[in-house]
């Protein structure tokens, strides 16, 4: 019953498809002319712009753009029904760097590699270009490449006697310790440990901090490694020990929360919260990158667009992304948002563009540094299933169901269990 | 009324008034949360600790969200609440009532086996459910909304109805009969008017598996033209911050409608009450 | 064949097919059969195609969701599952929640319900109160909760503060973690109980009580030998509708613990969710689906069974 349907189904949409075949001139027009649906995150920045200008682009290419904005929780959810059901309901959208290989590898998008010219790739650079690349393809377009900076207040270093953000996990551990201060219910910085994605990607951090990865060379995995327990003893020591972090099950929004309301002295966040910070902290803030035992800088992931396998019109998918990543837009959207955007062009015009304040160029460029100076998220179709463990260990050693040997072998067991898989 | 209860002599009245009173606060707690921050300036929402009642009360958020597309989501989810309701109403009604005092040879299966429509995970209905409803055009459509909203709505208003119409005394059914009405005639004039509670009750939730409803909404919904309020409120928690003040104040305006049906239905209530007393 | 005046016709729950020598009369059948047929038809016409597709994609392998291609597997999705630790756990704490919310439901719901029921002033404002988490959207009210028990700075945590004292890590332990979601939960759940008690209360012929009465009968024997036994059909409703929800409970868990720590609150419809979406495994996830399904639909088989009306007529 359900096999007959989906067949008529496709084979409804080949006749449709076969139908258009003998009149490629009227299928040309229509092309031209015709509509592309952009799947979109609701209330995001990106949303905000992109929905914004979208008449320009109209106007330049000759397609109207149709924008579904998709609540964040879910939207990867949709992006995969949309593929599996192959309804076509997308012709480009945006994508998390976390979903691309597994994303490319089932064939839910395209390889752009043939329309882009080696004058972009450059311009881009080629961090940014790593981040949407798997297996030799090139399976989005960025326009966000970023990971956590260290967000400090300077008014509370200060007081501590403290003269520059920290530049290794020694002095993180020492500088929340000098800077929290119980009594006005202000803490040294904040572990998030709720089990999700935030506390996931927090503790691949730490990994390559400590100059580990999850992965081995050889693709093996490293979870049950040196460099695991020494993240997972950093955090339990800031927390328990040095006690310069708040107990309990926290995630980002309380972390963003507690930074903007003043109780945080240091906390790693992403660079959207700048713009959020001016104004509740009053410039008395800096921004610098995370420190590390090995190497300094999260893990960095970007956002871009994709064009999706199943679009009706992938003509204007394609013409799509072209424009939304180009130099005028990135630099638009960096401009808006002030954000670090990934072309060299780009941040060329924001650098000149007498318009952005002194403080918010050097904050752009503190995360461009910040972002220059992690590693990207490992690129395997597994990787969704790896921040899932990393979770479970993240959120069970922080809240001592599990000890730290139990959630290393633990998270092994199950990183292999998941690397087999195909 | 207090009369037919057998707990009268056991807890004092001052006893059960603090017992209400306890289970109220239970009730109220989250929602003063929600209405309290609904007033709050942002600036102040994740003050710690908490303030209980904000001193420089707003109303932003209200503004903002009713500038925004929350009355079309209102409207939708109105329509797709209500017509779901109404719909399986006609349908459960007679079927309750078949189920009830009319079994045939697998009438008890075919009612267990109704639950399981409700089992079924939103999530795993979802997708079918717009793979199915793009051929028939009612992607983005209210009436989709209706219709998808049946296997959820409809097994529940069946149960519900079935319990009570159980207990429906066969001595009013057979004296109508007598009197010469056939079933639909009794279950309009005699059955429905005597079974407000249950009616009442079977309406209410049968709206508000509706109201709620998200995944499916989510799924076969995509633009404001359809989309209901549980959809339109989670697009407030985004990727980069969640928007506290203004997801409360549409919590809060969203819970008016469901008020007033509730309200509608405690009047079926009470009058149900007055019915179960002259029915004895 | 008309039953005598004053006669109850044999109410037929769920689980009456079991019964033995049942006889059914004829007319009274198709009647029967008229009345339901409509609703049965729109749930067939609605459900048909989700569960045959549900079914279809849990007995095929990978490619078979992606290409429509048919991969036969037999049951080899439902005994991976079946046998994975993952599913286990996610079982296994499904149900502890499960049963630890109907108990606390159970008696609570009862006692809500018996102290609303005596009609004491101001009763209906006590009943609007209780009805109103049902109007507040599950992610709302789960995010709310979230903000009452947050460890560190919540509602709760503010309050003791006021005291000097400082509130549970209700996130940061196992089993606080699984009260937490069973606390919220049961705020959702509990008008929902309290409603269909009352409205079941306030249809209780008033003669088998009176007659009770004049017996000299306690007020808990008349709520534990003649109350009770006449909400059995309300029960066996509240019971099975309450269980399908139960089980599939996830906004809360979502919300509140995301299924942490270390797993110790995921329940099936996370892990159902984490197969299909994060896992990108759609027939492990379908498989999984309809395991939920029937283990829901057995216990609420063994509900209906445990209720089933054994009144003598009177």
């Amino acid at each position: 019953m359900a096999i007959s349907r989906r067949h008529l189904l496709r084979t409804g949409a080949a006749a449709a498809t076969a139908a258009s075949l003998p009149l490629p001139f009227i299928g040309r027009t229509l092309a031209a002319s015709g509509k592309i649906v952009a799947g979109m995150e609701a209330g995001s920045p990106y949303d905000t712009f992109y929905k914004k200008h979208a008449a320009e682009f109209t106007k330049a290419s000759g397609f109207e753009v149709e924008f579904i904005s998709i609540p964040h929780d879910n939207i990867r959810q949709q992006f995969v029904l949309d593929a599996l059901s192959s309804a076509g309901g997308f012709d480009v959208y945006i994508a998390d760097q976390v979903w691309l290989p597994e994303f490319y590898q089932k064939g839910f998008i395209r390889d752009l590699s043939g329309h882009v010219t080696d004058a972009d790739r450059a311009d881009f650079g080629k961090t940014a270009i790593e981040t949407v690349s798997y297996q030799g393809a090139l399976v989005a377009l960025p326009i966000m490449v970023h990971n956590c900076a260290m967000y400090y207040r300077t008014d509370l270093f200060e007081k501590a006697g403290l003269k520059a953000p920290p530049a290794s996990w020694d002095e993180y551990l020492d500088f929340a310790k000098k800077t929290a201060h119980g009594p006005a219910g202000i803490w040294g910085t904040l572990i998030a440990s709720k089990q999700g994605i935030e506390a996931s990607t927090r503790l691949h951090s730490f990994y390559q901090q400590a100059g580990g990865d999850l992965l081995g060379a050889d693709g093996k995995p490293t979870i049950n490694s040196d460099a695991g327990r020494k993240a997972l003893e950093f955090m339990t020591k800031m927390v328990f020990d040095a006690k310069a972090a708040p107990e309990g099950v926290l995630e980002l929004a309380d972390m963003q929360g507690m930074w903007l309301e003043g109780k945080l002295a240091m906390a790693p966040v992403w660079p959207y919260l700048y713009s959020l910070s001016k104004e509740p902290l009053g410039g008395k803030f800096a921004i610098a990158t995370a420190p590390g035992l090995v190497n300094p800088g999260g893990t960095v992931y970007s956002w871009g667009f994709a064009a999706a396998s199943g679009a009706k019109n992938p003509d204007g998918a394609i013409e799509f992304i072209k424009w939304a990543t180009s130099t005028d837009m990135l630099y638009g959207f960096g401009k808006e948002w002030l954000n670090p955007v990934p072309r060299a062009s780009s941040i060329d015009l924001i650098g000149k563009d007498t318009s952005i304040g002194d403080d918010d160029k050097a904050a752009i460029a503190a995360f461009a540094k910040s972002a220059a100076a992690g590693k990207s998220m490992t690129m395997v179709p597994q990787y969704s299933q790896l921040l899932d463990i990393l979770g479970i260990m993240n959120s069970g050693v922080m809240s001592k169901a599990m000890t730290i040997d139990q959630a290393l072998a633990d998270g092994q067991s199950r990183a292999e269990a998941a690397m087999a898989s195909p | 009324m207090a009369a037919g209860n057998p707990t009268s002599g056991r807890l004092g009245n001052a006893g059960t008034y603090v017992f209400l009173a306890v289970v109220s606060a239970f009730m109220l707690v989250p929602i003063y949360w929600i209405v309290a921050t609904s007033f709050k300036p942002t600036s102040e929402i994740l003050v710690t600790p908490t303030t209980l009642l904000t001193t420089h009360p707003t109303l932003d958020h209200y503004r903002t969200a009713l500038a925004g597309d929350f009355r079309r989501y209102l409207v939708n989810s109105l329509i797709a609440a209500g017509g779901s309701t109404a719909l399986g109403f006609v349908l459960s009604v007679p079927a309750a009532w078949g189920f009830a005092k009319f079994a045939y040879p697998g009438s008890s299966a075919l009612l267990s086996f109704t639950v399981v429509t409700r089992v079924f995970p939103p999530i795993a209905l979802a997708l079918p459910f717009f793979l199915q409803f793009r051929a028939f055009g009612l992607i983005d459509n209210p009436l989709g909304l209706i219709i998808a909203y049946l296997p959820i709505v409809l097994p529940l208003m069946i149960w519900i109805l079935t319990g009570f119409f159980r207990d429906f005394p066969d001595e009013l059914v057979e004296a109508a009969r007598m009197d010469g009405l056939g079933t639909p005639g009794i279950l309009v004039r005699i059955v429905m008017p005597l079974s407000l509670p249950g009616l009442g009750v079977a309406a209410l939730f049968g709206f508000l598996v509706a109201w709620n409803e998200f995944v499916i909404a989510l799924t076969i919904t995509r633009t404001p033209a359809a989309q209901t309020m549980p959809v339109g409120i989670s697009t407030l928690i985004t990727q980069f911050q969640t928007l506290w003040g203004e997801m409360m104040a549409v919590a809060a305006i969203y819970l008016l409608p469901v008020l007033a049906v509730t309200v509608a239905t405690q009047r079926g209530l009470v009058r149900g009450l007055m019915a179960g007393s002259t029915k004895g | 064949m008309q039953p005598a005046p004053g006669t109850r016709a044999p109410a037929p729950p769920a689980g009456a097919r079991f019964r033995p020598a049942r006889r059914y009369d004829g007319s009274r059948s198709l009647t029967g059969l008229l009345l339901t047929l409509p609703a049965l038809i729109a749930l067939a016409v609605t459900m048909v195609y989700p569960v045959a597709w549900t079914v279809w994609l849990s007995l095929n392998g990978p490619e078979t969701a992606m290409r429509g291609t048919t991969d036969f597997q037999g049951l080899g999705n439902y005994t991976r599952i079946a046998g994975s630790s993952g599913f286990r756990a996610a079982l296994w704490q499904t149900l502890q929640i499960v049963l630890a919310s109907f108990v606390l439901e159970a008696v609570l719901g009862l006692a809500v319900a018996l102290a609303l029921h005596r009609g004491l002033r101001g009763s209906k404002v006590f009943s609007a109160i209780v009805a109103l988490p049902l109007m507040v959207a599950p992610i709302v009210g789960a995010l709310s909760w979230r903000f009452i028990l947050v460890d560190g700075y919540g509602m709760i945590d503010s309050i003791a503060g006021t005291f000097g004292a400082s509130g549970p890590l209700w996130f940061a332990d196992v089993w606080l973690a699984r009260a937490s979601i069973v606390i919220a939960n049961l705020w959702m759940a509990l008008p929902f109980d309290i409603l269909m008690l009352l409205a079941g209360l306030a249809s209780l012929p008033s003669d088998p009580l009176e007659a009770a009465r004049v017996d000299g009968a306690t007020p808990w024997q008349l709520l534990v030998f003649i109350m009770l036994p006449l909400l059995k059909p309300v029960i066996a409703v509240i019971l099975v509708v309450r269980l399908a929800d139960a089980f599939r409970i996830f906004d809360v868990v979502y919300v509140l613990t995301g299924g942490g720590p270390a797993n110790s609150t995921d329940v099936l419809s996370t892990y159902i969710y984490r197969q299909m979406f994060t896992v990108l495994d759609f027939p492990g996830g379908a498989a999984a689906a309809i395991l939920l399904v029937l283990i829901t639909a057995a216990f609420s088989l063994l509900a209906v069974l445990l209720l089933r009306d054994r009144r003598p007529d009177n």
